[in-house]
């Protein structure tokens, strides 16, 4: 088992630095970022002098070991465009990404887990039919649309919730202002109520599609028929047999969704005005921010592979039959 | 046990979900009242270090900063008025290349520091020195603009700026007007890092609180008597996405959005909670013809017709009757505009006689023909790429797309290509951006010569002056910028000359003129607010309507 978790944990070390150096290359392959951080008035001798200052000068190779020697040391280099360093920067809007993924991801585990069980358990009839209508729809509508329609609706049209911002709760929380904290709690909820449906519909619709069809898949199993020939109730063959066993493919799905609940937050907070990486990365890569982009992204795909990490250690938890090597 | 568990932890969620709207908690979002006057923008300040202003992250900084800090002049909220602010007169020397202000008496500094002209003159000279590595406005444009040498504190109270040589009087006191001053003593004391967070102003208002990616709060600085402070308290919210701020406006809960998408004025009026006015700005949207010899488009393409027809005058100026803007601005952006003339706004000292080219693609065919360039089997004359971005507003793609067709009807098959805004930035400032570019630059309504900038003279480089991105190599235009410094002390000359550049490049178009802005503005019904047809925002000026 520890001999697994290092295995992956290093394997977590080569994943974050592909991502970094397909970002570098990505973001310089797009155009000289120089070009941001000159006036259009700048002589080329100006741009040149700029491009030295900067340090996009150097050859690409020597300036990808650059960071990456600095981030070993914790030094990510300042924003180019907040000139504050990065990850400093990040680490201030992680927070509010973190609400909005983790309680996206909340939501869309509570509701499409009774969605799907219920779907398969009525498998063929009308409620199969209807839930898996809107599954389908809830999959077919984009984020940025739905945040919209969502805002026209209950922030404008019936002035039930706000049209955007954000209350903090995990930030103070995280800085040890408890008090502060549970203060905001109601306001904290109550702005991220449209942002987390908006980014958890998607998955909602996913994830019950496919827990019906893991339930349906398990209960054509012998075992199952096993224990309704023993005469046990519908109820215990489900949470005890059906259910359990049919945990495994969602858990691994599950622990994807988080991910990519992390990516699907870019378009969201965008629209809610929501303070988090997303939104900064997206400002970050139209700034050719090199630094901010990179320190967004080693932090952001550090948590992607900690979710999948998760979700493999639980599968020894779900199924003692598989071992962990 | 385990699934009643989770039932009530369910139930618990769903609970406090339902009932989170009605309690109340800590912190909120900030919302208009009496005092507060909420102004929404797209774009987030990056770094608040008065030097920096202006720079990668757009203008957003600059908006909120002129309310933090003071200049020696301001660029009046009336039209083309430059207003005394830290300054109360000035004078310039015989030759023109100094110029000294003279400040008020009792100035300080958020801090209490005194504000005196030993810190003017460190604020001009801390944001030009290379060794700082400030960007943006004054860093990157001013300092080129003026030609500045250097600023220095002749007295207590007088600050001498001083440059290469002279210039058009409204010109520059417009570009140092768009300094801002902070004090010395707190500057010198903090870093880089520590500057761009902290805010030590000189304005009619402080920092009171940045929330990074939600807001920035200011307060009214106690006994600033320089400006009107109408509200005690002005909140910048930053929304990125601008149906969003409509909704806002709309909701009662934004008093200013500037350029909100012309499509949504309707449920801003229907509304009944803010005005959506439409007016000229000083923004110039063209489309530019690159005339550059060595663009890689016609280096590599040598055969190119379409290229090379327009490297011929008479073809630029048939081109410019092809485009009806009337049609796109009643059509697209909902409004009415003025068609330009030259690169001057119509608002500014523009060419007085000068009627714009009408909408006549008959004429520009004719001309075509004329020219050498008749309609093949295919009916295509010669064909052009218009590379593009996608903005809002006046540069939105459907106005591009639209432009692309018109002239397409012409004969000229136009291919609009939008391009990633750094790639064509790029290409744009080394002057490889074309055949065709669809663009915009900036303007002023207080100096003919502001707008004139944008292509300077043969000391400057003249076709390959840093500015001139089409590249257009018009010796009576270039030889006219270098003769204006000359002629400030006898501003009738300096005028026939700038007439008279103007009618040439009427005549020998590098642009196809299209129009000045426009801009919209949502304002709340609550306030007395009078718009500006330039980029910024001056929240200071609004007041609360006498009945609210």
């Amino acid at each position: 088992m520890h001999t697994y978790i290092i295995r992956r944990l290093l394997l977590t070390v080569v994943v974050v630095l592909g991502v970094t150096l397909l970002t570098f290359l990505s973001i310089h392959l797009a155009g000289d970022p120089t070009f941001f951080y000159v006036s259009e008035r700048a002589s080329a001798e100006e741009r040149a002098e700029a491009r030295r200052r900067l340090g996009f000068d150097r050859p690409l190779h020597v300036q990808y070991f650059d960071f990456l020697f600095n981030l070993a040391r914790g030094d990510t280099g300042n924003s180019l465009t907040h000139r504050v360093p990065a990850f400093d920067v990040v680490m201030e809007r992680m927070p509010a990404t973190l609400e909005l993924t983790i309680g996206g991801f909340l939501l869309s585990t509570i509701v499409a887990f009774p969605i799907g069980v219920l779907a398969a358990t009525r498998r063929g009839t009308m409620a199969d039919g209807t839930l898996m209508l809107g599954a389908m729809l809830g999959q077919s509508m984009p984020g940025f649309w739905l945040g919209l329609m969502l805002i026209l609706f209950f922030g404008v049209t019936l002035r039930w919730m706000p049209v955007s911002g954000h209350v903090a709760f995990l930030k103070p929380l995280f800085e040890g202002r408890i008090d502060e904290a549970l203060t905001n709690l109601p306001g904290a909820i109550r702005y991220l109520l449209m942002p987390m449906v908006a980014v958890s519909v998607y998955s909602i619709s996913r994830n019950s599609r496919l827990i019906r069809s893991a339930v349906l898949e398990v209960l054509r199993q012998d075992y199952v028929v096993t224990a309704r020939a023993k005469g046990l109730t519908e109820r215990t063959v489900m949470m005890r047999h059906a259910i359990r066993n049919a945990l495994i493919p969602i858990v691994t799905v599950l622990a994807l969704q988080f991910a990519f609940l992390l990516n699907g937050v870019i378009v969201v907070e965008t629209v809610f005005s929501w303070p988090g990486v997303g939104r900064l990365v997206f400002d970050a890569v139209s700034q050719r921010d090199v630094p901010l982009v990179l320190t967004a992204v080693v932090l952001l795909s550090f948590l992607f592979v900690s979710a999948n990490l998760i979700a493999d250690l639980m599968y020894g938890f779900l199924d003692p039959r598989i071992r962990l090597e | 046990m385990k699934l009643k568990l989770t039932l009530a932890l369910s139930l618990m969620l769903i609970l406090m979900l339902g009932l989170a709207p009605m309690m109340s908690s800590a912190q909120t979002v900030p919302v208009p009242d009496d005092d507060t006057l909420v102004i929404a923008i797209n774009g987030e300040p990056g770094s608040m270090d008065p030097a920096q202003v202006g720079g990668s992250t757009g203008g957003s900084n600059f908006r909120i900063m002129m309310h933090t800090f003071a200049t020696l002049y301001e660029l009046g909220q009336a039209s083309g008025a430059i207003d005394p602010y830290l300054a109360h007169s000035f004078t310039v020397s015989d030759d023109g290349t100094e110029w000294t202000f003279h400040m008020h008496e009792g100035l300080t500094c958020d801090d209490g520091e005194p504000l005196t002209a030993e810190d003017a003159a460190y604020s001009f000279n801390r944001m030009a020195d290379p060794a700082n590595g400030f960007t943006g406005n004054s860093a990157g444009f001013v300092v080129a603009s003026t030609g500045f040498v250097e600023a220095r504190a002749d007295s207590e109270l007088d600050v001498t700026i001083v440059a290469r040589k002279p210039q058009n009087r409204a010109m520059r006191l417009g570009l140092y007007s768009e300094v801002l001053v902070h004090c010395k003593d707190s500057y010198e004391a903090m870093s880089f890092e520590e500057a761009a967070r902290n805010v030590v102003g000189s304005g009619p208002y402080s920092l009171a609180e940045w929330v990074p990616g939600e807001y920035m709060s200011l307060k009214a600085v106690e006994g600033f008597g320089l400006r009107p402070q109408g509200f005690e308290n002005l909140v910048w919210r930053f929304i990125p996405e601008p149906s969003t701020a409509v909704a806002e406006v709309i909701t009662g809960n934004v008093d200013i959005y500037k350029e909100f998408p012309a499509s949504q004025a309707e449920a801003i009026r229907n509304s009944g909670m803010a005005e959506a006015r439409f007016f000229p700005g000083t923004t110039r949207t063209y489309i530019g013809f690159n005339l550059n010899p060595d663009a890689p488009f016609r280096v590599e393409n040598p055969d190119d017709v379409g290229a090379q027809a327009i490297m011929r005058t008479d073809v630029r100026v048939a081109l410019q009757y092809a485009i009806d803007t009337d049609a796109i601005c009643e059509n697209l952006l909902l409004t009415t505009c003025e068609r330009a003339t030259s690169l001057v706004n119509p608002s500014n000292a523009d060419h007085p006689t000068l009627e714009p080219y009408p909408y006549d693609p008959a004429k520009a065919e004719e001309l075509l023909d004329a020219a050498g360039y008749p309609r093949g089997d295919d009916g295509v004359r010669f064909s052009l790429e218009m590379p593009a971005r996608r903005l809002t507003g006046a540069m939105a793609p459907e106005v591009v797309l639209a432009t692309a067709q018109m002239l397409t009807d012409i004969g000229v098959q136009t291919e609009a290509i939008f391009q990633e805004s750094g790639d064509w930035v790029a290409a744009l400032i080394t002057h490889d951006l074309g055949p065709l570019y669809f663009g915009r630059t900036g303007g002023s309504e207080w100096s003919a010569q502001y707008d004139m900038a944008d292509i300077p003279g043969h000391e400057a480089g003249c076709g390959e002056a840093e500015t001139n991105y089409t590249n257009w190599n018009n010796d009576f235009w270039c030889t006219g910028w270098d003769t204006l410094p000359s002629l400030t002390g006898d501003p009738e000359a300096e005028r026939e000359l700038e007439i008279a550049m103007l009618e040439e490049f009427y005549n020998d178009p590098p642009w196809i003129m299209l129009f000045a802005g426009p801009r919209t503005e949502a304002v709340s019904n609550r306030i007395n607010y009078q718009s500006r047809a330039d980029y910024f925002i001056t929240g200071y000026s609004a007041t609360l309507k006498d009945d609210m």
